[in-house]
């Protein structure tokens, strides 16, 4: 799978204590609340982590299936794209 | 630190008359001033400059662009320009050090040019501020007097906001401000004070501290009359604001043994104004909390990047040290203050 990388450096993501977290992005200046799940695949997509990579997080943190965590892990990554934060392939 | 100069005596003359005539003087570098002088002052130096040579004209391309009524603002990349009728705001940064230049339109109408001096004052002073990271927040800061936990209440104008502060002081809660706070974040290494903002990391697990910035109370007629305040309203020094709607009082007038200059907030309520007889209160997820901020907090957004990281992480912080509620303010904050105040102390102690 091809590389999935962040838009650009001007998004701010801030994360709470309970977990979810908002992102700002200063060049749109749209923002955006993401919950527990979607911050953790904001962070791994800022460390150029893969699709698979990030599912594997999901499961050790998760009681979920392995396939159920990739579905999860695309399933935001599209959200991540309507809000056009991630870079066009 | 902050400081100001002028091109020439009639123009600093003007601006100390305006200070001292109008009820904003509580936005004055006095006041700023004793902000800075406290221990955690920021290293960061701004200036704003007057000036009375031609202005530049505003960039026909930019990052990003406001308009709003008779205000322009662009920003290019660190530098931003504001349009307030014919004057003009630039702040820029160089070598890590921000100026704030000004251009005074030269209106022959005075009044109208001694609220624009106000107005745009106003403005240039928040853009300084933020350059020495200092971010206002359109907030009232009370203390409750016996846990001594600070609360800030949100709300914009019309928002119950002076009418719940005042009921508060007079059932004895200390007041930081009304209006505005200012909010500080303990930067991580305050000797560095050329590196650019955006690389200056705040100190790990340091609280966001509120300090009283504009501390007026602005209240209709009703809201004096149920805070008995109405007394205030005849007096010569009364003044009201330019929709001759709401009466301005200091807080050190009304209330000088409740002031205190500073807090650490753990609450903060997001108030309203209902038709309700009664007030209620819901806990606000923080997400949801740091949401409502950003909606309320333009210039987190509207800033150059470097400035809006640093003010989107105090706000982060905010919301981490902070319980947040909405607070619907029903018709007994007017005639049974002490039922809201239950309300309150009850969320605080929980």
């Amino acid at each position: 799978m091809s590389h999935i990388s962040i838009a650009h450096q001007n998004i701010v993501a801030t994360e709470f204590q309970d977990g979810d977290g908002v992102l700002v992005d200063l060049n749109t200046k749209h923002y955006f609340q993401l919950n527990e799940t979607a911050m953790l695949v904001w962070r791994a997509l800022e460390q150029g982590q893969s699709v698979d990579d990030i599912a594997r997080q999901l499961c050790a943190r998760y009681e979920v299936t392995p396939e159920h965590a990739v579905e999860s892990v695309n399933r935001t990554i599209e959200l991540l794209r309507s809000y056009k934060v991630l870079a066009s392939n | 630190m902050l400081g100001a100069s002028f091109p020439d005596a009639q123009l600093a003359i003007r601006f100390k008359r305006f200070w001292s005539w109008n009820c904003f003087a509580e936005i004055t570098l006095d006041k700023a001033k004793k902000v800075l002088e406290s221990p955690r002052v920021s290293s960061r130096f701004c200036n704003i400059v007057f000036r009375s040579d031609a202005k530049p004209l505003l960039p026909t391309s930019s990052d990003y662009t406001l308009e709003v009524e008779t205000m322009q603002y662009r920003v290019c990349g660190s530098r931003c320009f504001l349009a307030i009728n014919e004057s003009l705001i630039v702040a820029e940064e160089n070598n890590g050090e921000s100026q704030i230049k000004v251009w005074l339109s030269t209106q022959p109408n005075a009044d109208s040019q001694i609220n624009q001096v106000g107005l745009v004052f106003s403005f240039a002073m928040e853009f300084a501020l933020r350059r020495i990271n200092l971010f206002p927040l359109h907030s009232a800061a009370v203390i409750e007097p016996q846990s001594q936990t600070a609360s800030l209440i949100l709300g914009s104008s019309g928002s119950g906001k002076s009418t719940l502060t005042a009921q508060l002081a007079r059932l004895g809660w200390s007041v930081v401000g009304d209006d505005t706070v200012l909010l500080q974040g303990g930067e991580a290494n305050q000797n560095d004070a050329h590196a650019p903002t955006a690389n200056r990391p705040f100190a790990e697990n340091a609280k966001i501290e509120a300090h009283g910035f504009r501390r007026f109370l602005a209240l209709t007629p009703t809201s004096l009359a149920a805070c008995g305040l109405s007394d205030y309203a005849g007096g010569e020094e009364s003044v009201w604001t330019n929709d001759n709607l709401k009466l301005m009082l200091h807080t050190s007038r009304l209330f000088p043994e409740r002031e205190v200059t500073r807090c650490t907030s753990e609450n903060l309520f997001f108030a309203d104004i209902t038709n309700r007889e009664t007030t209620s209160i819901r806990l606000v997820a923080r997400g949801e909390a740091m949401m409502r901020l950003l909606d309320y907090c333009l210039w987190a957004r509207a800033e150059t990047a470097s400035v809006a990281q640093s003010y989107i992480k105090v706000l982060s912080a905010l919301v981490n040290q902070s319980r947040t509620a909405k607070l619907d303010l029903g018709r007994d904050v007017l005639h049974a203050p002490e039922k809201v105040e239950a309300l309150l102390k009850d969320f605080i102690s929980t």
